[in-house]
């Protein structure tokens, strides 16, 4: 047992360590980096640092975009999944439905690159280039990942609540929204918070169609910042928690959930 | 299924509204409004910047809508212009003009309006204006001069160039010391900086053919290697890596920097040192950049008319030349007679001629076609295999097996610009 | 199609709707149209009895992902195909090339470099992944005080991805006052250059993957506890060991969970892009000598450089083909190899016998 212990904790340690760092060196003026070596004190309390990186690019537009590309995918996605998730699940349909799951499951395993330039193509006739839309249109239909994860849940609940709701004469629409929806609560928070961190940290669609400030977001900003400040350190680390910061605050607000919707994931 | 339809037109709403909402361009003001692309660092945009509002105040018809790209500039430009929403004006450099020329309109340019023949003349693409020069990036060499005194060698000239050579044995004697303590005779040697120094070039003066055999790049190269060893006298890549050598170098662990830009004046006159001083960059010196501000073909007839006015008022005006370099922040120098004196007067106690004077003497180093793709494997290879980047190979047995993919690559790409 | 835009901009403009949202309108206004045409036939199919309710209700539910699935996946995949063929920079006119991009490939030393950086990381990470997040689950499954600090702890750096974790690395990795050189020093070893050296790039990069371990540590913890405990009492009875417990008790039972992971593992490894192409921009700042060459080429970075540097339109297709074709391969390979090793619970009856035999073993 307490060989199991000890690894633990050094490992933990070992495994913290970067995080901290990047604190630390937040904290830091450039003279106080070229003299700290790799230690986690001292720390010169440079907050400067973080007014700089709030300040230096238009932050609030940027976290404004960034909020749009990602709020407006995690409602849809959660609720176009659950959606045909449901079908999938209890609407009796025979052998196209599990064909077309079938699919489901195949473009899971689909790499979104093979799409990159086309996709490039079909919102440049629609004059969307410079926009959010080529970012948030394709969230709006519901992903397979998701349809897969809502499916399995539903599959569990029993059949009973389907079969009383239908002897009442409710129509299949009422016994998602009013039955299954409510109780699909774990998945829901499970799938939120993945689609939440994927379309935070999206970089390579924001690379290819944001250039103007108008509408780009955090992310991106901070590549370009990379590039443009890549010599002072602390600034850099600065404006990197910046940017992290609302999935730690996401992580910390839905922790109980993240497990629960998570164990759907083998087939059993 | 009624209630689904529903949501999505809902949904859609929500999207219309917010995209109303946010974003806020005009949709029916009396202003024209032009949009405006360029790179920089901080101290480049901010120039920007007051540069832009100057023009508004002088132009109140006109708004510009200043877009400061950060990351690889002209991979964004491209996307732009390829996606149909490309910027009203954009800056260019004198390297790329030529690769943009088919996006960019003709435009008249007055070369007698500028001091110096380099800065249109770097603007022409086969005989056509495609943008108006706008501001002259020379590099000098920037000293610390006690280091300089400290180990005997003397300050350089205020407007006669040194050699290659002396700047080499300057560099040499002023290294000392190791590890953590040592002082290094210059910062890292850029290597097509060099190349302009030891006047010569990447291609020849004709842009047809590729250099990468010549006994004058070659040796460039094992200049620049054996200067970034590890007993060298500019501070490895490993070491520099991430670092600021403008920093370095007033704190005194870095005795000359051969590469320092206009961008930095305001820094440099910040510091307030009157040991630290600019002097004419050695040899032919670092190449001469020259930036312009062109116009997309497709803009709509107000959008180019404003956008005349705009780029021929940051060209030429006074009141926009004399911003390129202010005391809070520095762009370049100014390509008109009249704003030179300006440009000196921010700070008197700095040799700023020298980069005037770099202006006529230093020569921008010819155009081709999508530089960037043409040496994607040159460099690929050479960072490999040579002391350029992390290899150890002789540049004279590497090289010259790279120039005939150099030289294809050319040739495929000026014929496709026909 | 471009023609068809148009003339819904000139109706709209028509009407007096502002320019900014023609853009969505366009979009939107045929996406409706169709969604109305489906629905309404749905419904006149119901009402006449030619299909029942429940049909018209999955149909129902099923067609936006399948709208999407069309619009955005289904009908770019073919498009691209067809692209692929040609060679196209965007401005001017379409040349048909036929199997021109498909030749070109093959000769491309840039593409089989980048094969070999992105199959390399990806059989090389998705492994240690899966052992490292299941060590650490293992270590985690223990009903201790205060067990939940230790495992926020492993899950919040998952939480530091994209562009921030590359960031972050750039720093840790740094070869004269990073992390890494630094602690490495303690024990008297110099450090290589790592991301600027060829040889240790992408070790680098294959290190940092390794930090958000924690996100798939959660899921195996799970799968963990979900081991009936009366297998590993029924084992410890017959006098198994810890090893042969979790050999032929634990293992098995996980492995679906891990089998899932590796799937999905190995398709997000193949198409890694931003690390690639953040480091290689931040080591060309600085005196432009600096850069990983194509250590971390990794195929979709390729595929991104020649689509948006060089707009090859064509040529980037055909890469992308080439990619989808490689995923599909490797993943048909792991399915295949899978029914060695992965046991199913729900075995259904074609199965049976594979099943017996893994259990007894």
């Amino acid at each position: 047992m307490s060989v199991q212990v000890i690894l633990l904790i050094a490992g933990s340690f070992v495994f913290i360590y970067p995080f901290l760092w990047m604190i630390s060196t937040s904290l830091r003026t450039p003279a106080g980096i070229a003299s700290s070596g790799i230690g986690l004190w001292p720390v010169q309390w440079a907050f400067e640092n973080f007014v700089q990186a709030l300040t230096a690019f238009p932050f609030w537009s940027y976290l404004g975009s960034t909020l749009l590309t990602t709020l407006i995918p995690v409602v849809t996605m959660v609720v176009m999944s659950s959606v045909a998730g449901f079908a999938f699940a209890r609407i009796p349909i025979g052998r196209a439905g599990s064909i077309l799951f079938g699919v489901v499951l195949a473009t899971m395993l689909l790499p979104s690159e093979v799409t990159l330039v086309p996709q490039f193509i079909l919102f440049r006739q629609f004059n969307m280039i410079d926009t959010l839309y080529p970012i948030i249109l394709p969230t709006l239909f519901g992903g397979p990942f998701f349809i897969f994860l809502f499916r399995q849940f539903y599959l569990r609940l029993p059949l009973s609540l389907t079969d009383a709701a239908l002897l009442d004469g409710a129509g299949w629409f009422r016994i998602w929204f009013s039955i299954y929806l409510p109780l699909s609560r774990p998945v829901i928070v499970a799938a939120a918070v993945i689609q939440f961190m994927s379309s935070w940290n999206n970089f390579i669609g924001p690379s290819i169609y944001l250039h103007s400030d108008t509408w780009k977001t955090l992310p991106l900003a901070l590549a370009g910042f990379t590039s443009t400040h890549g010599t002072d350190t602390g600034l850099l680390m600065a404006a990197s928690i910046v940017v992290v910061f609302p999935c730690l605050l996401i992580f910390f607000l839905a922790q109980r959930h993240i497990v629960g919707g998570l164990s759907f994931t083998g087939s059993k | 299924m009624r209630k689904q339809a529903l949501a999505l037109v809902g949904a859609s709403a929500i999207l219309l509204s917010l995209v109303g909402c946010s974003g806020g361009t005009s949709g029916g003001s009396k202003a024209t409004e032009i949009s405006y692309a360029h790179w920089g660092n901080q101290a480049e945009a901010d120039t920007i910047a007051t540069m832009v509002k100057a023009f508004e105040k002088a132009h109140p018809s006109i708004t510009v809508d200043d877009q400061w790209l950060q990351g690889d500039y002209e991979a964004q430009v491209r996307t732009a212009i390829a996606g149909g929403k490309a910027p009203t004006v954009f800056q260019v450099s004198d390297q790329s003009v030529r690769s943009f020329a088919t996006s960019l309109q003709d435009v008249e340019v007055t070369p007698s309006a500028y001091y110096n023949d380099n800065a249109a003349n770097t603007m022409k693409v086969s005989k056509a204006y495609k943008a108006v020069p706008f501001v002259a990036k020379p590099k000098v060499l920037l000293y610390n001069g006690k280091l300089l005194d400290a180990a005997g060698v003397p300050r350089p000239s205020a407007d006669t160039p040194m050699t290659t050579e002396q700047f080499v044995d300057a560099a040499k004697k002023l290294t000392s010391g190791s590890g953590a303590k040592k002082v290094f005779g210059s910062a890292p040697l850029w290597f097509e900086g060099f190349l302009s120094v030891n006047k010569t070039g990447f291609f020849n003066q004709a842009g047809t053919k590729c250099l990468l055999d010549s006994t004058k790049v070659i040796d460039t190269a094992k200049m620049v290697i054996s200067a970034q060893k590890a007993d060298g006298y500019v501070p490895t890549p490993d070491e520099a890596q991430g670092q600021d050598m403008f920093q370095w170098l007033s704190t005194g662990r870095v005795a000359m920097q051969p590469d320092f830009g206009p961008w930095d004046i305001a820094k440099l006159a910040a510091l307030g040192d009157p040991d630290i001083n600019v002097a004419p960059d050695p040899g032919g010196g670092e190449p001469l950049e020259i930036d312009g501000l062109g116009i997309t073909k497709d803009s709509k007839a107000a959008e180019t008319k404003a956008a005349t006015t705009f780029i021929n008022f940051m060209s030429t005006s006074t009141q926009a030349q004399n911003l390129l370099t202010t005391k809070k922040s520095s762009l370049g120098v100014p390509v008109i007679e009249k704003s030179v004196e300006s440009f000196k007067a921010n700070a008197p106690d700095l040799n700023l001629a020298a980069f005037v004077t770099a202006v006529g003497q230093n020569a921008s180093p010819v155009a081709v076609p999508n530089k960037g793709e043409i040496l994607k494997s040159f460099w690929d290879t050479a960072n490999a295999k040579t002391g350029l980047g992390s290899g150890s190979d002789d540049p004279a047995t590497v090289f010259p097996t790279l120039q005939s993919g150099c030289q294809s690559s050319l040739d495929k790409l000026i014929k496709s610009e026909k | 199609m471009g023609d068809i835009i148009a003339a819904i901009n000139a109706a709209l403009t028509a009407i007096g709707i502002p320019e900014e949202l023609d853009a969505i309108l366009s979009f939107t206004i045929p996406a409706a149209v169709v969604f109305a045409l489906f629905y309404v036939a749905l419904a006149i199919l119901a009402k006449k009895g030619r299909m029942t309710r429940s049909t018209a209700a999955f149909w129902g539910f099923i067609f936006p992902w399948i709208f999407g699935f069309l619009v955005f996946t289904a009908g770019p995949m073919v498009y691209s195909l067809g692209l692929s063929f040609f060679d196209w920079d965007l401005v001017s006119a379409p040349t048909f090339v036929g199997f021109g991009n498909y030749v070109t490939a093959a000769q491309d030393p840039y593409v089989g470099k980048a094969l070999q950086v992105t199959l390399l990381f990806a059989v090389v990470s998705v492994p240690l992944q899966v052992v490292l997040s299941l060590a650490v689950a293992m270590l985690m499954n223990v009903k201790v005080k205060g067990i939940n600090i230790f495992r926020t702890i492993w899950y919040l750096p998952s939480l530091v991805t994209g562009v921030a974790q590359v960031a972050l690395f750039l720093w840790v990795f740094n070869p004269k006052y990073g992390l890494v050189n630094g602690v490495l020093g303690f024990f008297g070893i110099d450090g290589p250059s790592w991301f600027r050296d060829p040889n240790w790039a992408l070790p680098a990069v294959i290190l940092m993957s390794l930090w958000t371990v924690g996100g798939n540590m959660v899921i195996y913890l799970a799968g963990l506890q979900d081991v009936p405990a009366e297998l590993h009492e029924a084992a410890q009875l017959d006098g198994a060991g810890q090893f042969r417990r979790f050999w032929n008790v634990t293992l098995p039972q996980l492995s679906p969970v891990i089998f899932f992971n590796v799937v999905t593992g190995l398709i997000g490894a193949l198409q890694t892009f931003t690390q690639g192409y953040i480091i290689q921009a931040a080591l060309q700042t600085g005196s432009g000598t600096g850069s990983s060459g194509t250590a971390l080429l990794f195929f979709v970075l390729y595929l991104y450089q020649n689509a948006f540097n060089y707009f090859h339109m064509g040529y980037a297709s055909a890469l992308a083909w080439i990619l989808f074709v490689m995923i599909m391969l490797l993943t048909l390979l792991v399915f295949r190899g899978s029914s060695f090793w992965v046991y199913y619970e729900s075995a259904r009856p074609a199965r049976k016998d594979r099943v017996r035999r893994v259990r007894t073993r």
